[in-house]
């Protein structure tokens, strides 16, 4: 006795001891993109824009008023507040950085005169030749006095010389009101917040969010200022958080349930708080287990820990409904239930580790997750609930049956079940034939969270200021700076004769920011020498009426020319303003060299736009061709792993039952559950998307239990319907309903995903429920006519 | 938009003027109602920090109600701006070149006209309109002449600029002197003289022959 308490004590300890260890690992990725297969083009590309270039440790903070100088105000004072607690923020934008610092720009000026072609640099040398340089500076005059353009004003009257005429990305600095910065009526501003540190972690990311928004809102004294928050930080706080509560309200709510099918069945409390402790036990074991095991969990994978609960407790339902006539002691009953607990928990998880044969990492996620956990409940139910049911198990006959049990013994009720499965099967596939299929729908809203501060923010900053979402983003990579380049100067051309087709509106290509080390070094070697010269140009400036304030570019892009002289190439611009211009241009560090430029499609050409630019390390995506090559390319992927699922039960079956008539019943059973399925999501109105299909791979893997448990009992009963229909109809009773409690109550979850695949499975469980317990048994007799069944079953 | 725009919205924080001192504003107003066409001469004068000097150029305009516009800089014309209500045509004839804006362009002719100075003068603005959107900074009159200081409030309008001067009549009503001074401490000033009003202006002033010039259109 004292033994065996010690070995519990021990086992409980090496449990926590094992959770604390899995959960300390756990770490949830927000990126809906780890959930679809890596060899997409389309998911390629945005991984590599998300990973580069959405900044994952910048929150935009949006301030909207009612007149343009109380916004200017109000986000100028955030910016300085933010600034200012340097623990927190290492940097608060509220304008462009040349803007308060229009020296700084002379920089990146010079980086863009390094890159130029030859000819603009012989040109340049030509324009500040003795011969010429009067002749420009009159140029220049004229130009100053008879040009209608402020821009042109402005720029030339501090680059007398014409130096920056040449570059072609001037429109960056454009005086245009609206900008990154402010809407056109500047009633909307944006402020670019920068953490001190990164952000490792979507706790972290919490923390520092809540930290920011208590500092803007308790400063803001004026309540008509409205402040809104989003970008990376705040997603990944809003979407982990949210995934948090989901699985919270989804694994509370199902457990309820739970309670309550297992209160109406056999109405005593002992064995259930037992069976929900357990039940928390396996939720914690399977999640810990996965922490250890896997990489990472997607938010979304992990939502799927309901799931685990749902089918966990069907062995808990058979254990218990066995130690109610059970005799023995614990050896026997577990004995007893061992060759049923392993024979399906071994194919669910079987089941759902083939997930890992498809190319989806979301579905292999989903797959293991729910894997272990319907292994590690079938262990803890065997091992530890098996002998609790025998302690507890109640000493009179009176209380060992369930209160369902003469509900399911009755005929009339029986008959009423038949006939509402006949109906609900004419309903749906009525449905099916006059609606059709289910629309489909694989856009990226449908991985989003359904309410969402962030996305609204988003949503509405795209709508105040630049609205870029029908654009394609152009991602050129390389092993180093030369690949980049090379494959920039391939993809120009296409880029061009595709707008002379009509295909594309407009584009910007990073071509002219990308170094050109040729040009950078050929370039520097021509106009360093020009430095002497500046004397004399100053002097002719100052001849032509102009003055020293004019000269203050044309000195600086010479003296930096200078300071880069010697530095290894290719040369990259590294002053504040300089990064803050490229941040979503280009990246370069070793090993990582990345373009980014924007194609605007013409309507209807962004399919063929995407197929004729993209090559090898050149990427044009968007979230809308990601969600058109899912649509081309899932439902292919998941009809190839169902029918791989499905071969693979059809064998282990054909072992099993050992009848072709019986093999033909089970894949008429399962079409009828899939098409009736495609009826209801039909009837209300629910549309085909990533998670809808997954669904249809997890209804493979659980819902085809019941048959298979019914077709079963028919050949371990002889052909025997009512006793069959004794043995099990109220175990298949309890599983269904408490794995479509399980599915169902995924449908309340905030992410989308989760919530369309929960009401998917939720639905085709109670349909496949219904069909097997009541249709089922109706044909088997049509298959084996009587004195005919059992020889053939049993031969 | 134009000097409608302007003088529609200028008065917006004249609370802090009198009526007394805002009355030759509104006389002005009053006689910008009376104008239907106008035509006018004038000297352009460009003070630039980054110049030693300023820079002085005559030119012409001439408006027709309700949209057409046309703005000569130089004798013979070396920048013509032509406005209507199909766009901007802005012509370079000694170059050969032209570019054609549409009217809602954000780099086009109305802002680029708005910010050199070079408004139309309609006259349907009222006081209450005017006061909406544009401030006030500050009015002298000196004799007959009237001396409004004022800003956009429209940060498009406003962008950069140290504040927007007006010289008017306050007889007549008659436009004297427009300038922009910006923040960077440069300034652009149009004084109107031989002005016009009412006069039967040609058609043919507002369309311009664009054959053998290169044009290139923001549109496309």
């Amino acid at each position: 006795m004292r033994k065996s308490r010690f070995f519990w004590v021990l086992l409980a300890v090496a449990t926590l001891a094992y959770i604390a260890a899995g959960f300390s690992r756990i770490s949830f990725n927000v990126d809906i993109l780890r959930l679809l297969p890596t060899q997409l083009h389309q998911v390629q590309g945005l991984s590599l824009f998300l990973k580069n270039f959405a900044l994952p440790n910048e929150l935009i903070i949006t301030v909207e008023a009612d007149d343009p100088e109380t916004a200017k105000i109000e986000a100028d004072r955030i910016s300085t507040l933010l600034r200012s607690q340097t623990g927190l923020v290492k940097n608060a934008v509220s304008q462009p950085p040349w803007e308060s610092s229009p020296a700084s720009l002379s920089e990146f000026f010079t980086f863009l005169l390094l890159n130029q072609p030859p000819e603009t640099i012989a040109e340049i040398r030509k324009k500040l030749s003795p011969q010429q340089t009067k002749i420009t500076l009159d140029n220049t005059i004229e130009e100053l006095n008879t040009s209608v353009s402020p821009e042109k004003i402005t720029l030339l009257s501090y680059d007398p010389f014409g130096l920056s005429s040449s570059l072609t990305t001037a429109s960056l600095f454009s005086g245009s009101q609206q900008s990154e910065f402010s809407s056109a009526d500047g009633k909307f501003r944006v402020v670019y917040v920068e953490s001190a540190k990164p952000l490792g972690n979507y706790k972290q990311a919490d923390a520092w969010l809540k930290r920011i928004t208590a500092l803007c809102q308790s400063s803001s004294h004026n309540h008509s200022v409205k402040l809104a928050f989003t970008g990376e930080p705040a997603f990944v706080a809003e979407i982990s958080t949210g995934m948090q509560w989901d699985m919270i309200t989804s694994g509370v709510s199902t457990l309820l349930l739970i309670s309550l099918i297992f209160w109406l069945c056999y109405g005593r409390i002992s064995p259930l708080r037992w069976l929900l402790f357990l039940l928390q036990l396996i939720f914690l074991l399977a999640l810990a287990t996965a922490g250890l095991f896997l990489n990472e969990l997607t938010v979304v994978g992990a939502g799927f820990a309901s799931v685990m609960i749902g089918l966990s407790v069907d062995y808990g339902y058979f254990v218990y409904q066995q130690s109610l006539h059970h005799q023995g002691g614990v050896r026997q009953l577990q004995w007893k239930c061992i060759q049923n607990i392993a024979w399906t928990s071994s194919t669910t998880a079987a089941a759902f580790f083939a997930l890992n044969l498809s190319s989806l990492p979301g579905l292999s996620q989903l797959g293991n997750l729910v894997g272990i956990g319907v292994c590690i409940g079938a262990l803890v139910m065997l091992g530890v609930f098996a002998p609790i049911a025998v302690r507890i198990r109640p000493s009179t006959n009176a209380s060992t049956s369930s209160r369902l049990e003469p509900l399911f013994s009755s005929t009339r009720f029986i008959f009423f079940c038949e006939l509402a499965t006949l109906g609900m099967i004419v309903l749906l596939l009525g449905t099916l034939f006059i609606k059709g299929f289910p629309g489909s729908d694989f856009s990226a809203s449908t991985f989003r969270p359904r309410i969402s501060a962030s996305q609204s923010t988003l949503e509405h900053l795209y709508s105040r200021l630049h609205d870029d979402r029908g654009m394609l983003s152009l991602i050129v990579s390389g092993k180093n700076s030369a690949e980049v380049l090379s494959r920039l100067k391939e993809v120009q051309p296409k880029l061009e004769a595709a707008t002379k087709k009509g295909q594309l509106k407009s584009f910007f290509s990073p071509l002219s920011l990308w170094p050109d080390v040729t040009r950078q070094r050929e370039n520097m070697a021509d106009l360093a020498p020009l430095e002497s010269q500046l004397p004399r140009l100053k002097k002719t400036a100052e001849e032509s009426g102009f003055t020293e304030r004019a000269f203050g570019l044309t000195a600086s892009i010479f003296g930096q020319i200078r300071l880069w002289k010697g530095v290894s190439l290719p040369l990259w611009p590294e002053n504040e303003t300089s990064k803050w211009i490229l941040r979503r241009l280009a990246r370069h560090s070793e090993g990582n060299q990345l373009a980014l430029g924007i194609v605007e499609p013409a309507p209807g050409h962004e399919e063929e736009l995407v197929e004729s630019i993209t090559g090898d390390g050149i990427y044009l995506v968007s979230w809308g061709s990601l969600g058109d090559e899912l649509k081309r390319t899932m439902p292919g992927e998941i009809f190839h792993v169902a029918l791989a699922l499905f071969a693979g039960i059809i064998l282990i079956l054909s072992f099993a039952l050992r009848s072709f008539r019986a093999i033909a019943l089970f894949v008429m059973t399962t079409l009828l559950v899939l098409a009736c399925l495609a009826g209801a999501m039909s009837l209300f109105g629910m549309k085909l998307g990533f998670f809808n299909l997954a669904a249809v791979l997890l209804l493979l893997g659980t819902g085809t239990d019941y048959s298979i448990l019914l077709l079963l009992g028919l050949k371990r009963n002889k052909g025997d319907v009512p006793q069959t229909r004794h043995d099990l109809s109220l175990v298949i009773f309890l599983c269904c309903t408490s794995a479509a409690a399980g599915f169902g109550s995924l449908a309340w979850a905030n992410n989308m995903g989760l919530a369309t695949l929960g009401k998917t499975c939720a639905l085709g469980l109670l349909i496949d429920g219904m069909i097997s317990l009541f249709l089922l048994p109706r044909i088997w007799p049509l298959l084996f006519p009587k004195g005919n069944a059992a020889g053939k079953m049993t031969s | 938009m134009g000097l409608a725009f302007i003088l529609n919205t200028a008065l917006s924080q004249a609370s802090t003027f009198s009526a007394e001192e805002l009355a030759p504003l509104q006389v002005m107003l009053a006689a910008q109602r009376s104008v239907h066409s106008l035509s006018a001469d004038f000297t352009q004068i460009r003070a630039l920090r980054t110049l030693r000097s300023p820079l002085l150029i005559k030119g012409k305009l001439w408006f027709q109600a309700p949209n057409d516009f046309r703005w000569e800089l130089g004798e013979p014309p070396k920048t013509i701006l032509i406005e209507t209500h199909q766009g901007v045509i802005i012509i370079h004839p000694s170059k050969n070149q032209a570019e054609k804006r549409p009217l809602s362009s954000s780099t086009g002719s109305i802002s680029d006209a708005r910010s050199l100075g070079m408004m139309r003068l309609p006259g349907e603005g009222t006081l209450e309109e005017f006061q909406k959107q544009m401030q006030v900074l500050s009015i002298k009159t000196s004799g007959s002449r009237c001396h409004v200081e004022m800003l956009p409030k429209d940060p498009a309008a406003a962008r950069g600029l140290a504040s927007i001067n007006f010289d008017f009549d306050r007889v007549t009503g008659h436009w004297l002197s427009f300038e922009l001074v910006t923040r960077e401490g440069s300034s652009l000033m149009n004084e109107f003289s031989n002005v016009q009003i009412n006069p039967k202006i040609p058609r043919e002033l507002f369309e311009y022959d664009l054959s053998g010039f290169k044009v290139t259109d923001e549109k496309e």
